[in-house]
């Protein structure tokens, strides 16, 4: 049975081919990829991103100060990283509620 | 192409957008159109591009800079005041409101956008988003102080100025800002969105 952790890093995979599907720059995308400098992301690419994920789980976590974080940093976001973002979240999340909502 | 190679194809234009906007700007006061090779361009301390070269001591100034691109556009922005703070951004028409809205903006900045035409709904959302890159490069921070830190308390359709309040995440930088209202002007060129503004520095510090 996968983990949560692998299970959210699958779907950041296929979410992110998707989303780079068209871009005629996207380089392969794996878990190390870097958003900004590898995969060509721009801040409003990131919102999007983050979107998605939000409404895929239906549950609120913090993007807002993830990417202003990073901006303040002046450092780049792995798709690695940003897995432990989700899942710590999701698992912060299902602690709150009792249980752990199912994506859609 | 590659990310690597589009960043450095967009970079590249954005410079050339820089030094074309600079020559433009400079002409006047020279007399003539500068080469793009004699004006550099060079970050201040915050980051903020600036554009020096040896003409900048005979005329006393380094023009102020900011620089965006997007999808193979680049634009740039120019003022020969040190003193002034200038910020633009460039969003592509391809974007969907829908894909990003919940998290670029507050309950409130929705309801603004709700209530803009529903027909040009997408390109307002585009514009708002812009005015908030915009704003925060103008003071040197970009977006880092996060996305809720520069909030639009009014969008007007009919002109496209975009109204701004900072908020906590920015307001400890600049506290002389607080509960003044910064305009950013918004504009659509083909498929493009763009919003530019110029500030006086010392009302910021």
């Amino acid at each position: 049975m996968r983990s949560r952790r692998q299970e959210v890093l699958d779907y950041l995979l296929q979410k992110m081919g998707e989303l780079t599907q068209d871009w005629d720059y996207a380089e392969p995308v794996s878990a190390e990829s870097l958003l900004f400098t590898e995969l060509g992301f721009e801040s409003l690419d990131a919102v999007v991103l983050c979107t998605a994920i939000q409404e895929h789980y239906q549950t609120p976590m913090p993007f807002a100060e993830l990417l202003a974080e990073i901006g303040e940093q002046q450092r780049d976001l792995s798709i690695d990283e940003l897995a432990d973002f989700v899942d710590s979240h999701l698992g912060a999340h299902a602690e709150t509620v009792g249980g752990t909502r199912r994506p859609q | 192409m590659r990310a690597v190679d589009k960043r450095r194809h967009e970079w590249l234009m954005g410079r050339c957008a820089a030094k074309e906007a600079v020559s433009l700007l400079l002409e006047k006061p020279l007399g003539a159109r500068l080469p793009h090779a004699e004006i550099e361009i060079v970050p201040d301390p915050y980051g903020r591009p600036r554009a020096e070269g040896v003409w900048s001591v005979t005329l006393g100034t380094q023009p102020v800079i900011s620089i965006a691109h997007s999808h193979g556009t680049a634009v740039a922005l120019a003022c020969l005041h040190p003193g002034q703070l200038v910020g633009i951004d460039l969003e592509s028409l391809s974007h969907r409101c829908e894909d990003f809205e919940a998290i670029a903006f507050s309950p409130d900045e929705r309801n603004l956008l709700a209530a803009m035409p529903r027909v040009s709904r997408q390109e307002w959302a585009l514009r708002m988003w812009c005015a908030k890159e915009a704003l925060g490069k103008a003071l040197g921070r970009g977006l880092s102080a996060g996305l809720l830190a520069f909030h639009i308390s009014r969008a007007e359709a009919s002109t496209g100025m975009v109204n701004l309040e900072l908020r906590a995440g920015a307001l400890e930088h600049f506290p002389r800002l607080r509960g003044q209202s910064l305009t950013v002007y918004t504009a659509r060129e083909s498929d493009f969105v763009f919003a530019a503004v110029i500030y006086q520095q010392g009302a910021a510090e």
